[in-house]
């Protein structure tokens, strides 16, 4: 029983100055100074916060999630703190999504400037005489814009953490952006295609800390399905040998990932279905037909065959 | 029959980890692909066998793929590499008969991979397309020297 709950993290962005002007900091770093240094607040006087920092873009086409309110949470924080600074979101799309819009109403009640931006115009950020200088297209005045802030945050991307060993190790898929794929959007949301696999949270995909905890509770219910049980049932789809056909040519007992076939004492291959992973390659190399995979047997794959494309047809 | 009216018909032998969940995700994704590909499903491609290849076609399939995990990535360790195996020597097969190798087809793809899955079964069916109807369907068998 394993639950995939490797998290996620914030991006470190390689633009608008990002690691390279003390004043450019990231959503996290600026919640971190707001709370732990007491003097911080009051020395704001305008600050400007970035959107969609690496998300939503060509190498991260996905939404982020959990940035907007994040944005919005610590502008009302820096207002409570200190009401006179300003606080100017440059946005791509305000997503406070399901019970915090609330908080984004207010944050305009309390002087919160939003401003919209377009992907293909993006602010600009330089160092103007020891500086900071963002020139942004302003849509309602139809002016370009340059403010001077004290501090830049960029709401940058979640992203996942390093998991392509656990990915290989557990055989289970990834997306292409690197958060772990579930076996089916809406029927299996926390399974893995594998059994006994789950996964939840940041692992997954973006998401805020109710959706996370939610998540986290059904795979952690799915896993009981499991573990409440006794015993468990294993699947019907095990390969089954026919001592008739068999000639104990050892092609099973090669072929086998798992090394399941053996043959017995009457010299015929015998393969233990608790132990039989399902994936048919014997019966597929079985030179005799002795084996075959129930529910895939040839007859059945064959009928298949015969039902899409039938001979009726092929004679008309 | 032209080639603009020539509906092909075109079974894809999927495996159940990879390609028949990348074909669920190109459904969730509402990915268009042409509605020529039949799926059977398999628990693994290492359980496809030459047999059900040339079914297929007997049957009048005009083009026939087998979709399974990426190499290294399979569910069962090696099943897609056995797979391989068993396509080529099919395809061997169909050339030597003059059906055309390659009407027959090995792809690769993660369940990831719904816009992959899309991608393919248009490949193959513009491909098929190009070929025309299978010579069992009545359509002309492959010399050696024809162009593709």
């Amino acid at each position: 029983m394993v639950i995939v709950a490797t998290g996620g993290e914030e991006l470190k962005p390689d633009e608008y100055l990002y690691g390279k002007n003390e004043r450019v900091m990231t959503q996290l770093e600026f919640e971190e100074h707001l709370v732990e240094e007491p003097q911080f607040s009051a020395a704001q006087k305008t600050v400007v916060m970035i959107q969609c920092v690496g998300s939503r873009n060509e190498e991260r086409p996905y939404c982020s999630r959990v940035c907007c309110s994040t944005a919005v949470k610590n502008a009302l924080r820096l207002k409570a703190k200190n009401p006179d600074a300003q606080v100017i979101v440059l946005y791509r799309d305000i997503r406070t999504y399901g019970l915090m819009e609330p908080y984004y109403r207010e944050a305009r009640e309390k002087g919160v400037v939003f401003v919209r931006y377009e992907p293909e115009d993006k602010p600009k950020v330089e160092e103007r005489d020891g500086k900071l200088a963002i020139e942004f297209f302003e849509p309602t005045v139809r002016r370009r814009v340059t403010i001077y802030p004290d501090t830049l945050v960029l709401s940058s991307a979640t992203i996942p953490r390093e998991n392509e060993e656990l990915a290989l190790m557990l055989k289970v898929p990834r997306m292409a952006d690197g958060f772990f794929l579930e076996a089916h959007i809406k029927l299996r949301p926390v399974d893995f295609a594998t059994d006994g696999i789950y996964v939840c949270g940041l692992a997954h995909s973006p998401k805020n800390i109710t959706e996370s905890v939610a998540q986290a509770a059904a795979a952690a219910a799915r896993a009981g399905t499991v573990l409440a049980n006794d015993t468990i049932s294993v699947g019907g789809v095990v390969a089954v040998v026919d001592e008739e056909k068999c000639a104990a040519c050892l092609t099973c007992v090669r072929a086998c990932p798992y090394s399941v076939p053996v043959i017995n004492e009457r010299g015929k291959a015998e393969i233990d279905p608790v132990k039989c992973h399902g994936c048919g390659v014997c019966a597929a190399e079985c030179p005799g037909k002795a084996i075959q995979l129930q529910y895939f047997r040839d007859v059945q794959v064959l009928a298949k065959c015969d039902a899409l494309y039938g001979k009726e047809e092929v004679a008309a | 029959m032209s080639e603009d009216d020539f509906e092909p018909k075109i079974v894809a032998f999927c495996c159940h980890y990879c390609a028949y969940t990348a074909a669920d995700l190109a459904g969730s994704m509402r990915l268009q692909y042409p509605p020529n590909i039949r799926i059977i499903r398999l628990p693994c491609t290492g359980k496809v066998d030459v047999l059900h290849l040339l079914r297929a076609f007997e049957d009048g399939a005009d083009g026939v793929y087998v979709a399974g995990c990426m190499e290294g990535d399979c569910h069962f360790i090696n099943g897609n590499f056995r797979a391989k195996k068993r396509v080529q020597y099919a395809k061997k097969l169909l050339d030597e008969i003059g059906f055309g190798g390659e009407r027959l087809e090995m792809f690769n793809m993660s369940a990831a991979m719904g816009t992959r899955f899309a991608e393919v079964a248009k490949e193959m069916v513009e491909r098929i397309k190009k070929l025309g109807p299978s010579p069992i369907r009545g359509g002309k068998t492959k010399k050696d020297g024809d162009a593709l």
